[in-house]
């Protein structure tokens, strides 16, 4: 199973977010992201209305990013599902999720994505295959790539 | 349409400023791929997809919803596909026939085949 893990940090070294998707292996047709069974939602609010935000309010900004990514940049959907949301954030920081999300999708599709920037907020991603394992393989995209935008 | 329709609010609770490109829908919109969001008077309102997380800013103000999703418009106001994805407000294919009317009325055309529901 690809999975890729998206890290977000701005540049105020205060907000900061982190998230882990995967591809489903036998995508059931236009279906809504899925969380894992055993889920990590870890985020702390910032502010008043983000620590009332719950898994539910998280994952939604993830939720518009993959679709962005899925449908408008790749042209196809593919079946996904969440395994970790964790941050330090503000309410009005749900955009850097749904970056997170475009760049997940981008990642699990194997697509460019140096056009896609994300102003303030630096972007670390890795990425695994749960069939190889990165370290033995040799496969350079297993290894953690880098990139401020 | 003098009865309100049901609504939920947004997942992202921000009080956005509407966006300025937001309007409700007409055929002299040129093609292309759009987001929408149903108010509670049952006017569609659109917002073409040039970036993700929009859904949000359509109404703006935290305003809740009565159905959301994105559509693929080809000239002349028809509407080629029709969904019910929105990570912010994630209503089911049930909204589909409610969105359906309400583009015909504002003058769209939806195609038959249109409707690609997404299932929780």
């Amino acid at each position: 199973m690809e999975k890729v893990t998206v890290e977000l940090r701005n540049e105020d070294k205060l907000r900061w977010l982190r998230v882990t998707l995967s591809l489903l292996e036998s995508p059931p047709e236009n279906r809504y992201p899925v969380r894992a069974s055993d889920v990590v939602c870890e985020v702390i609010g910032l502010d008043a209305l983000a620590k009332s935000y719950n898994i539910d309010n998280w994952e939604s900004g993830l939720m518009s990013g993959l679709s962005f990514g899925f449908r408008r940049l790749i042209g196809s959907w593919r079946a996904v599902q969440f395994g970790e949301i964790r941050g330090a954030l503000r309410a009005a920081d749900m955009e850097a999720l749904s970056w997170a999300g475009t760049i997940a999708a981008l990642e699990l599709a194997q697509k460019d994505r140096s056009e896609f920037s994300t102003p303030g907020w630096s972007v670390t991603v890795s990425r695994e295959s749960s069939s190889q394992s990165p370290l033995l393989n040799g496969d350079p995209r297993s290894s953690e790539l880098s990139k401020s935008l | 349409m003098t009865e309100k329709l049901p609504t939920r609010p947004p997942l992202d609770a921000f009080p956005y400023q509407r966006h300025a490109n937001s309007r409700p829908f007409a055929t002299d919109m040129g093609p292309g791929v759009y987001i929408y969001v149903q108010d509670e008077n049952g006017i569609v309102h659109v917002l073409a997809e040039t970036e993700g997380h929009l859904h949000p800013k359509v109404l703006g103000g935290g305003t809740p919803a009565a159905a959301a999703g994105g559509m693929k418009l080809e000239a002349g106001g028809v509407i080629v596909e029709l969904d019910n994805y929105s990570g912010t407000f994630q209503f089911g294919p049930e909204i589909l026939p409610q969105v359906r009317e309400a583009l015909e009325r504002q003058g769209g055309k939806v195609a038959p085949a249109a409707e690609r529901p997404f299932d929780h």
